[in-house]
């Protein structure tokens, strides 16, 4: 039995307003792609080319575009970066961290036999002579270990430096003269040989170690470069540190080094390189050695950087840890 | 990514028409697809750029997410215009295909632009600029479907009445090889048409 014209007008009155609203939406997208295609079909060719127009309209914007790789995983706008961003405001790291362990090759010799002691005065020398230029605002400017350091005059040198070799002033012919390091290094306190030593044991006079740890500190001195802070000159520098630890780590040694400022594909790359000149090299995020500053360098702790979006920009880099 | 434009040009090509240069075939028609998801990719990109998104890594993946929201459109848009009758004037055609396809095109790209725009509120700035780009995209693609493919449909179609080859027709002719116009008879459902109404339709409704 077929629905009467009344039932039809029936089923009509017992829609509700939502199927009424959405009836009309339908029927008034169809219609108009409707009229879209009927166009279509009278000029294609107007149409293909008002897509190009939108197309070049929306391309103009190309002038604003910038890629960003830094600080893109890092939520925005949470209590975690608010604290985070606070804090570097107020205080972030004075300087960079940058290091080299050596390992001695033959497992069972003492790190701080003299031979090894004097591989690593050869490797800090080949630091104090790396010499790097970089150009800024059309400036080339010339960079070495002094001029970027730490200020920190201390064992005779200049700059903020921490390792065992201290002890002998970082010179040579002061090392090279000492008949008897065990006795030299006995002057310093179980506790401090503990912080530039690794594997470190025994007593005075008959000390055991088996790594050295050299570790340089670069003043901060980051300065705003568009949306993000960059320090030019130490990250040139750094390349060299990369470039000379590659290629100049003792023979009777392992190298393993980090610095902080440069990237970490500019790392990964140097560890290419190094690993063709057969240099076993890695990484170490967590070997910094805990140091105390007590000196009047702490009161240019309080932050530089003024507050801001960019001052997380710097959160990308690989800090060492130090204490 | 080359290599995947080249594989929806020819996944494309043998499901929109039969290959290789017949009357039937739709490479022409495919490429033209895949030229205005280009086109949305490149508009996306320079319109999102106005609004300060930085563009990442993450933002490579975007044209394989583009490409595939892009060849649905097509699918629909092509299917729509099969189901007319060859017979009857373009004009006539294409108000009919572009009636049913625009309304499903619409809600589905309206659906996914509001999904991406949602999820560029999330704190992740990577994650949120690339819903954003992909957002922008979404739109530009249902537009640039609309138009573009839209009218590469009118004038394939008006191909096929032509009874010209899809490529290369001029050797074709030079060889003395002609085609003969597309009839009704030659409209004939596609496999998968077939199978979803006969086989798993039927047995949907069991």
């Amino acid at each position: 039995m077929h629905p009467t014209v009344g039932d039809v007008k029936a089923a009509a009155h017992a829609r509700t307003c939502l199927e009424s609203l959405s009836d009309s939406v339908d029927s008034r997208l169809s219609s108009f792609f409707g009229d879209l295609g009927e166009s279509l079909a009278i000029r294609p060719y107007t149409w293909i080319g008002i897509t190009f127009v939108v197309f070049a309209g929306a391309c103009s914007g190309f002038g604003k575009f910038y890629s960003q790789n830094e600080n893109i995983w890092q939520p925005q706008d949470t209590e975690t970066a608010k604290a985070q961003l606070k804090f570097t405001s107020l205080y972030d790291n004075p300087f960079y961290v940058d290091s080299v362990i050596l390992v001695p090759t033959d497992t069972n010799s003492n790190a701080l036999d003299k031979a090894n002691l004097v591989s690593m005065m050869e490797l800090h020398d080949k630091v104090e002579l790396i010499e790097t230029e970089v150009s800024v605002d059309n400036t080339l400017i010339k960079s070495n270990l002094t001029s970027l350091c730490y200020p920190m005059p201390s064992a005779g040198h200049p700059c903020f430096i921490k390792s065992i070799l201290e002890l002998w002033n970082y010179d040579m012919a002061t090392l090279v003269a000492d008949t008897d390091v065990q006795t030299t290094m006995a002057a310093k306190s179980f506790a401090d040989l503990d912080l530039m030593l690794g594997g470190f044991a025994g007593s005075a006079g008959s000390y055991t170690a088996e790594a050295l740890k050299l570790t340089y500190f670069l003043e901060n001195r980051e300065v705003m470069d568009g949306a993000k802070f960059e320090d030019p000159p130490a990250k040139e520098w750094e390349g060299g540190f990369l470039d000379a630890m590659a290629v100049g780590c003792p023979a009777n040694m392992k190298c393993y080094y980090q610095v902080s400022e440069r990237s970490e594909r500019a790392l990964m790359n140097t560890r290419v390189r190094a690993t063709t000149a057969n240099n076993q090299l890695h990484s170490f995020c967590s070997l910094a050695p805990p140091c105390s500053i007590k000196n009047s360098h702490n009161l240019a702790f309080a932050r530089r950087r003024p507050p801001g979006p960019s001052a997380t920009s710097s959160e990308g880099r690989s800090r060492a840890t130090w204490c | 990514m080359n290599i995947g434009f080249l594989i929806i040009i020819l996944y494309l090509s043998f499901n929109l028409g039969s290959c290789c240069g017949g009357v039937k075939s739709r490479v022409t028609s495919s490429m033209m697809s895949v030229l205005a998801i280009g086109l949305a990719i490149g508009a996306s990109m320079g319109f999102s750029s106005y609004f300060d998104q930085p563009y990442t890594n993450l933002h490579s993946v975007l044209p394989f997410v583009m490409l595939g929201l892009g060849v649905d459109d097509s699918f629909v848009i092509q299917n729509a215009f099969d189901q007319t009758n060859v017979n009857d004037d373009m004009r006539v055609r294409m108000r009919q295909a572009m009636s049913h396809s625009g309304v499903s095109i619409t809600v589905t790209s309206m659906t996914d632009f509001v999904a991406f725009m949602i999820s560029t509120t999330t704190s992740l700035p990577a994650l949120a600029s690339f819903c954003f780009y992909a957002a922008t995209g979404i739109l530009f693609l249902f537009m640039f479907q609309c138009t573009m493919f839209g009218a590469a449909v009118v004038l394939d179609g008006r191909r096929q009445l032509a009874g010209k080859r899809d490529f290369l027709d001029c050797c074709s002719v030079c060889r003395g090889r002609s085609a003969k116009p597309i009839t009704q008879e030659d409209m004939k459902r596609g496999i998968v048409s077939i199978f979803m109404k006969e086989k798993f339709g039927r047995e949907s409704q069991i």
